[in-house]
Formats: structure tokens, C-alpha cells, sequence
């Protein structure tokens, strides 16, 4: 299982990188203004895996350390708060955490910056895994500083997860005075993490994927250190990485660590209880701080054993008498596995040699269930996976070669996106229900589990709905919300954020080379899950079929998020939209509105406001007005069609036409004149006599 | 029943209407012989006039009276007898000048229906390019889907085709 691969997303991460500049001539980088990053003076014994170290310069010219954060790989930002607050002088100090506009790879990267010169890591003290340090110098200065750094970060409710030789710095001090604890928060919980200083289950499990280290995994990775520290031989040396991790499962930690070499009686106490692999009877860093007071430590009371049979099952060739070692070797050949349970081998052998009823009854649960979702391409590797979850419900998740913990799930989904690898094995794995039995099977344990069902029960709803903001993109987001944005028309920018989001199109809109539209599948998924209400309202605009809607829909979005994080102004963006605002000016009927709106809509180009052309364009008032117009218009259109046609049926048909009127004047005409007559004659009349 | 008893009592109005202006005209025989001959072409136009308003009866009528009243106010300030009646009625220049009238009321009828209908065809056909210029400004102020020609959506665009689309 330890194939997993402590480097595969390091692997993955080799091959695909962008491209990178000669870093050696390249000028230096800056982090919120003052803060300077050199490109040009890499500090390879600092980096954490995938996340390279170069030295840095903080905004008083003093020394630094930064680590460039890769793309694919979540940094642990969610928990730098409660890390600043942690109090410990051998703990790394937060310079400044943020993005840059990192050269090398002419792209914006996330960086931490570190203060001070840490050192080397100690592993670089000798060839091999083990230093052979004398034990009193490593108790009081290396041993001491770390628990007081490990306790610093317990107190903060943060786990430190990269607890090895290789992130334990000297501080520029040969007598260890000044040992520091290496940085933890540029990667994923775990994955820079050694799979020997790993336990069990977390040195199985794909690197990106172990899930967040919990204190009692600090102190398993502090006992490991320290036996490193001590053993004058590398007690896995010429070992595998899976014989060690079979090793660990079938005789203990503590067994692997002592195996070479006699450790001092005073230590053997602490390595015993820090080294345990149950976590019920693992040290605290309470304990440690008690034996360290010189007080004793109390036995603590385990879990129950791994049941051991005294009949083995056979499987490929090989004999087990434990259900959990068995579980390690299922997953490389499913179509035995398959064979196994199918000839009813199996059942057999939990009911009568291993006679533990919980094991049968996960046993019956797990067929049950494969059997019940299953398709046929996939039986067999469902069947694995349900086989694994009942026979050791301690460990991690198996399905089709990968190992993970649902807890960082989300990691894994944005490695493959961040990659461009093939994303159906995710999609099964929320779809198929599997980790609502692997939680139950730990839970019936006693084993804790977080709120992962409910996590993936929601995602299962993302993938009912087909449309823009839900899918596997909301679920990469849903479950691992740290992570940056992966739309492909973003990848030179690192977006965490809406208000990040306008920006770095601001800067796409001011390129010769645009994207045709703003959103796609990642974008919109990103604001459902970051930004919800500045994208919920407007949602059923972004998606509809009409272009005109979708423009609008866009506005108002970036409207929102400008006004809101008070942006002064996005030039480009505003010019980038003005591309595509004649579907909204054509909504107008009025030609002369049109005209009017068009040269409005340069004016407000120019100034880079969204909220301004929201305004011009989400008028309501306008809208009813134009369209109220507009049925005038058209009702004024017909009436004159009518008199059209009747006038010119008149003219050409009527031979009559106008003396009617004629008529009625000749009549008046002729009333008048009588009238007037009359009444002259009749006043000469009347004059005369 | 309701309209028959109508017809009836419209009928009797008419008769006492009838007989009222009978005895009238009897009564007042001098005035009624002197307007019966001088409107003479009144009451002829009254029957050769198709039309339905009867506008060229009244036009005829109206100047015919004009030159009829001159005789009448003569034969009330003479004496209103039948004598005088018969003397108006026997010159033959008071027959012309009374006819004359009527003629003028048919000349007025026939010239100045003739000049109104002229310039009515001549403001109809002025109209026709006024609707159509009309037409046109509203077509380029709102396009032609104003025309009702183009079938529209809910909204008043034009529907737009799969290809467009």
C-alpha cells in the first residue's frame, strides 16, 4: 500500500509543469509591496515536497524564507490564523502569506513567507535516516524546543502533520540550542510527510489525501524523530516502504524502532507511549510535559486487538492470519478478491477462525452492499473496496489502486483537475456510496469520524444536477474549499476569492487574447461555493439559453462583487463586457434608445464601473417603458395600414369620392347665401318704410 | 304586437300630421299656391335626387327660397289674397328670378361639389404618402418587426431561427 506513492502528486507535479524561466538572472518578486522574494537563490534543503523554497527579504531588509505553494496541491490556509497565534520560539514566524505574481513561472502563485534563517534540516547531520545523537543533548535542547513547539500548536487546536528529520532545522547552530520546527502549512496536511514518521494508516494512503494530522499523529511522527535521533542505525534500513509499513501492523512501531538497536532505559518509557499504535494508549503532549517534569505517566488503556486466527486464509499464494494485514493486500488483485469472497472462502474463515461476530456481520454488510450498487465494470473493484472497509475499518478508503481519506477527498479531485487527468474515478466514488459504509464500519468501531457522510451526501446531489455550478467541479470545491480556482481561462492566476476573480479578469480583459465568455463550469461552481449570494440571484440568468440574459446575468454578478469589495475600477473588464452588450442594447425596440445607450454605455466604459452599467442596462423602468412604446408603435402601424388600404380602395374605386363633402359645403354655401339674402332684403325693407 | 302598436301610432301622428298641414295650407292658400309654384324646382329636385342626404335638394332648395322670399314678403305687405298671388306668379320675370334662384342653387351644387371633390382626391393621395412616410419613420425608429409581418416572441423580437441560434 505504501506504493501508493509518497510522490505521486510530486510525480504527477513533475509532469506537467509550466513552463519555467531561468531563474538564476531573474529580478526579485514582491509580496504586499515590501516584502522581496529571490527567484534567483533557490533554498532546495527547505523545500517541502512540491512547495520550493527560495530566500526571501522582510519589509525591514531583514532575512526571510519563502515557499512557493504549487497549483495542484492545497495549502493549509484554513488553519495560518490559529498557527500565528501559536507562541513558540521554535516555531517558524509568519512573515506574510499571500499571492504573487511569481516570474519564473509567469503566473501568480501562493507564497509563504517565513522570517529568519532556519538552518538545515537535521537529516543533512549524517548519510542514512538515522543520526545516532547522544540522548541527554537531543532531551534538552532538539527534544525540548520541539515539544514546546508541538505544545504551542495543541494549545491552538492546529496540528503540525510534517513532524521529520528532514523539517527539523538546526537554526544556524551546531549545538541545537536553537532548533526549529519546520513550516507546515504549504502543503496539504501529510504530504510532505516521510511515510515512516506516518502511522499505519496515514503512511497507506496517497500523500494528498492522509486528511488533516491530529495531535495524536504529531506525537507518533515526535516519537519517530526522536528515535531517529538516537538509534545509531536505521532501524529500516534495506526495508521496503510496504515491508515497513506490514511490519508496523503485524508487530508494532515500537517492535521496528527497537529491532536494530538498545535504546537507554529512560527513553524506552517515552518511545513506548509515543510510538503506540493505538491511539487510545499514545501520549499526549501533556504526558511528554509530565515525564519531562520527571513525573510518571499513567498506563493508559487500549483499544481492543486485532483478532488473530490460528487457522490462515490463503490469498495469491500467501497465508494470513489477520483480517487487517489481509485488507493491505486486496486491493492489487480484485478478480482474486472477487474469488474469495464468491467461493465463500472468506466467510468461512471469519466465521470459524477469526469468530469475532463484528466481523462477520461488516463481512455480510459489505457483500450485501457491493452487490446491491455495483455495475459490471466495476464489481470487482467495489467488492475490494467494501472488503477492506469490513475486515479493517480503521483503515483508510480503497478504491481501483487509490487509498485516501475521505477528509481530503476534495485534494485529490483538484490534483486531477490541476493535471487534466481523468476525473471518473471520483465521480463513482461519490456516486457509488461508498463512504456512507465506510463511516458506519469505523463509527461501529469506535473509531471517530468527522462530518464526511453529510459532505458526501450533498455532493451526491451536485452530481444529479447536470447544469453550470454543480457537477464534480462544486464537489472539488465543496470538499476542499482552500483550494484556488482551476478554470483553465484562470490558470496564470491564483483566484481565491470572488473579489480575486474580477480582478484577474480585469487583467485577462486587458491581453490581446481573450476567452469568448467569462464563466465556465469551474467559475461558476467557485462563486457557488465561496460567493454564494453573488451568484444565487442571478444564477438562472448565467445558465439560460438566451445570450442577452447571460450578459445581463454577468453584469450584475460583477456588479455585486465590485460594489461590495469596493473595487474602484475594472477598465478592462468593463471594456471586455462592452464587447458583448449589444445583445442587451438590441433588447431595446427603440432604435433611437439604442444609439442613446451605446454612447452611454462608451462613456461608462471608460470610467470601469460595473455597477454603473448594471444600472444602464438593468432598468426596469426603461425596459417597461420601451416595450409599452413599443405595442404603440405597432398598434399605431396597423391603424394607418387600414386607412392605407381603405383610402387607396376609395380613391381607385369611388368615382363619387369627395362630393359628398362637396355637397354638404355646396349646401352650406348656398344656406349662407340665403340666409343672407333674406336677411338683407328684409332690412332694405324695413330701412325703407 | 309592440311594434305593430308602434307603426300605428306612428301612422295616426302622420295623418293629423297630414290633415293638420292640409287645412293649413288651405287656410293659408295665397302663401301656399305662391311657394307651391315658385319652389316648383325644389320639389323637383326633391325626386330626381338619388342621394341619401338629399344635400343638392337642399342647396337648390335654400337659393330657391331666397328668391322666393322677396315675392312672399310682397305678397304680405300687399294684402294676402290669392289675387296678388296670381299677379306675382303671372310675370314671367318673377317666375325667372324665382327659378333663376334654384338654377343658381344647382350651379353652386354642380361647381363647388365638383372643385371640393377635386381637391379631396388630391388630399387622399397627399394622405397615402403621409401614412406611407409615416410607416417608414416607424419602422426605423423600431424596426421592422413594427410591421407585424415578422412573427415575434413573448418580447416583440423577432423569433429567431435554430441556425441563428
Amino acid at each position: 500500500m505504501p506504493d501508493q506513492e509518497e510522490n505521486t502528486a510530486q510525480k504527477a507535479t513533475a509532469d506537467k509543469k509550466p513552463e519555467v524561466a531561468s531563474t538564476s538572472s531573474m529580478a526579485e518578486v514582491l509580496l504586499k509591496g515590501d516584502i522581496k522574494i529571490f527567484p534567483g537563490k533557490p533554498l532546495p534543503h527547505l523545500d517541502r515536497g512540491a512547495a520550493k523554497a527560495y530566500e526571501a527579504e522582510n519589509k525591514n531588509g531583514g532575512k526571510a524564507y519563502a515557499l512557493i505553494c504549487p497549483d495542484n496541491i492545497v495549502p493549509r490556509i484554513s488553519v495560518v490564523h490559529k498557527y500565528m497565534n501559536a507562541m513558540s520560539s521554535a516555531l517558524q514566524k509568519i512573515v506574510a502569506s499571500g499571492v504573487v505574481d511569481w516570474t519564473p513561472e509567469r503566473r501568480e502563485k501562493y507564497v509563504f513567507v517565513y522570517d529568519g534563517n532556519p538552518g538545515k534540516p537535521l537529516s543533512t547531520l549524517k548519510e542514512g535516516k538515522s543520526l545516532g545523537l547522544k540522548l541527554d543533548l537531543v532531551l534538552n535542547t532538539v527534544f525540548h524546543n520541539l515539544v514546546d513547539a508541538v505544545s504551542a500548536l495543541h494549545d491552538r487546536g492546529v496540528s503540525h502533520g510534517n513532524i521529520c528529520l528532514e523539517n527539523i532545522l538546526d537554526g544556524g547552530s551546531a549545538t541545537f540550542e536553537n532548533v526549529m520546527l519546520g513550516e507546515c502549512l504549504s502543503v496539504s496536511s501529510g504530504f510532505a510527510q516521510p511515510a515512516l514518521y506516518e502511522t499505519l494508516e496515514r503512511s497507506m494512503t496517497n500523500p494528498l489525501s492522509k486528511g488533516e494530522a491530529t495531535n495524536a499523529d504529531d506525537i507518533y511522527a515526535l516519537g519517530m524523530a526522536l528515535a531517529l535521533m538516537i538509534a545509531p542505525h536505521d532501524f529500516s534500513a534495506g526495508m521496503s516502504k510496504e515491508e515497513v509499513m506490514l511490519h508496523k501492523l503485524e508487530h508494532g512501531t515500537f517492535n521496528l524502532v527497537t529491532s536494530r538497536d538498545r535504546f537507554p532505559g529512560q527513553i524506552i518509557e517515552v518511545l513506548r507511549g509515543l510510538l503506540s499504535d493505538d491511539v487510545a494508549a499514545r501520549w499526549t503532549i501533556w504526558d511528554i510535559k509530565e515525564w519531562m517534569d520527571g513525573r510518571r505517566v499513567s498506563a493508559k488503556q487500549g483499544s481492543r486487538p486485532v483478532p488473530k486466527s490460528s487457522r490462515p486464509i490463503e490469498f495469491k499464494k500467501k497465508k494470513y492470519f489477520r483480517p487487517d494485514v489481509l485488507a493491505t493486500q486486496l486491493y492489487k488483485d480484485p478478480a482474486a478478491t472477487l474469488d474469495l469472497v464468491e467461493s465463500g472462502e472468506l466467510y468461512l474463515w471469519l466465521n470459524r477462525a477469526i469468530q469475532v461476530d463484528e466481523y462477520e456481520e461488516r463481512y455480510e454488510a459489505a457483500v450485501e452492499q457491493a452487490k446491491k450498487n455495483s455495475s459490471g465494470s466495476n464489481y470487482a473493484e467495489r467488492m475490494v473496496s467494501y472488503i477492506t472497509m469490513a475486515l479493517a475499518p480503521n483503515f483508510p478508503m480503497v478504491y481501483k489502486g487509490n487509498i485516501f481519506f475521505p477528509e481530503h477527498f476534495g485534494h485529490l479531485i483538484v490534483d486531477a483537475m490541476a493535471q487534466g487527468r481523468d476525473l471518473n474515478l471520483f465521480v463513482e466514488v461519490i456516486q457509488g456510496e461508498l463512504v456512507p459504509l465506510w463511516a458506519s464500519g469505523r463509527f461501529d468501531a469506535g473509531i471517530s469520524i468527522g462530518d464526511e457522510p453529510g459532505k458526501f451526501e450533498t455532493c451526491r446531489m451536485y452530481m444529479l444536477q447536470k447544469s453550470m455550478g454543480f457537477g464534480i467541479e462544486r464537489c472539488a470545491y465543496f470538499l476542499s474549499p482552500s483550494s484556488k480556482c482551476l478554470s483553465e481561462k484562470l490558470a496564470l492566476y491564483h483566484v481565491r476569492s470572488s473579489k480575486d476573480l474580477v480582478i484577474a479578469l480585469d487583467k485577462i480583459g486587458s491581453g490581446k487574447s481573450k476567452p469568448s465568455w467569462f464563466f465556465d463550469r469551474h467559475i461558476v461552481a467557485y462563486l457557488f461555493t465561496h460567493d454564494r449570494q453573488s451568484i444565487e440571484s442571478f444564477s438562472a440568468d448565467l445558465m439560460s439559453d438566451e445570450k442577452y440574459r447571460q450578459v445581463a446575468g454577468a453584469i450584475k454578478i460583477f456588479s455585486k462583487i465590485q460594489q461590495r469589495e469596493k473595487i474602484a475600477t475594472l477598465p478592462h473588464l468593463t471594456a471586455w463586457i462592452g464587447g458583448h452588450i449589444e445583445v442587451l442594447v438590441n433588447r431595446f425596440h427603440d432604435r433611437e434608445r439604442r444609439r442613446a445607450i451605446k454612447v452611454e454605455a462608451d462613456k461608462l466604459m471608460a470610467k470601469g464601473s460595473m455597477q454603473n452599467f448594471a444600472e444602464l442596462f438593468n432598468n426596469a423602468r426603461q425596459i417597461q417603458d420601451d416595450t409599452k412604446l413599443f405595442a404603440i408603435a405597432m398598434q399605431q402601424y396597423q391603424n394607418l395600414k387600414k386607412e392605407y388600404a381603405r383610402l387607396s380602395y376609395d380613391l381607385e374605386n369611388n368615382k363619387n369620392f369627395g362630393r359628398g363633402v362637396g355637397q354638404q359645403t355646396s349646401t352650406i354655401v348656398s344656406g349662407a347665401i340665403s340666409g343672407l339674402v333674406i336677411l338683407v332684403y328684409v332690412f332694405f325693407q324695413l330701412v325703407r318704410g | 304586437m309592440a311594434k305593430q302598436k308602434s307603426k300605428g301610432k306612428k301612422s295616426i301622428k302622420h295623418r293629423v300630421l297630414l290633415v293638420g298641414f292640409f287645412l293649413t295650407s288651405v287656410a293659408i292658400l295665397p302663401t301656399t299656391v305662391l311657394f307651391f309654384f315658385g319652389m316648383m324646382p325644389s320639389i323637383v329636385a326633391r325626386f330626381i335626387d338619388t342621394s341619401s342626404q338629399k344635400m343638392r335638394t337642399l342647396t337648390i332648395t335654400f337659393m330657391n327660397m331666397a328668391a322666393v322670399f322677396p315675392f312672399f314678403f310682397q305678397l304680405i305687405q300687399k294684402g294676402h289674397s290669392l289675387d296678388h298671388t296670381l299677379e306675382i306668379l303671372t310675370d314671367p320675370l318673377n317666375i325667372v328670378i324665382m327659378y333663376g334662384g334654384a338654377f343658381m342653387g344647382y350651379l353652386i351644387d354642380w361647381g363647388l361639389s365638383g372643385i371640393v371633390a377635386t381637391m379631396m382626391v388630391q388630399k387622399g393621395h397627399t394622405r397615402l404618402k403621409q401614412i406611407k412616410k409615416t410607416q417608414q419613420e416607424l419602422i426605423t425608429r423600431w424596426g421592422e418587426e413594427v410591421t407585424g409581418e415578422i412573427p415575434l416572441d413573448r418580447f416583440g423580437f423577432p423569433v429567431k431561427n435554430e441556425e441563428d441560434n
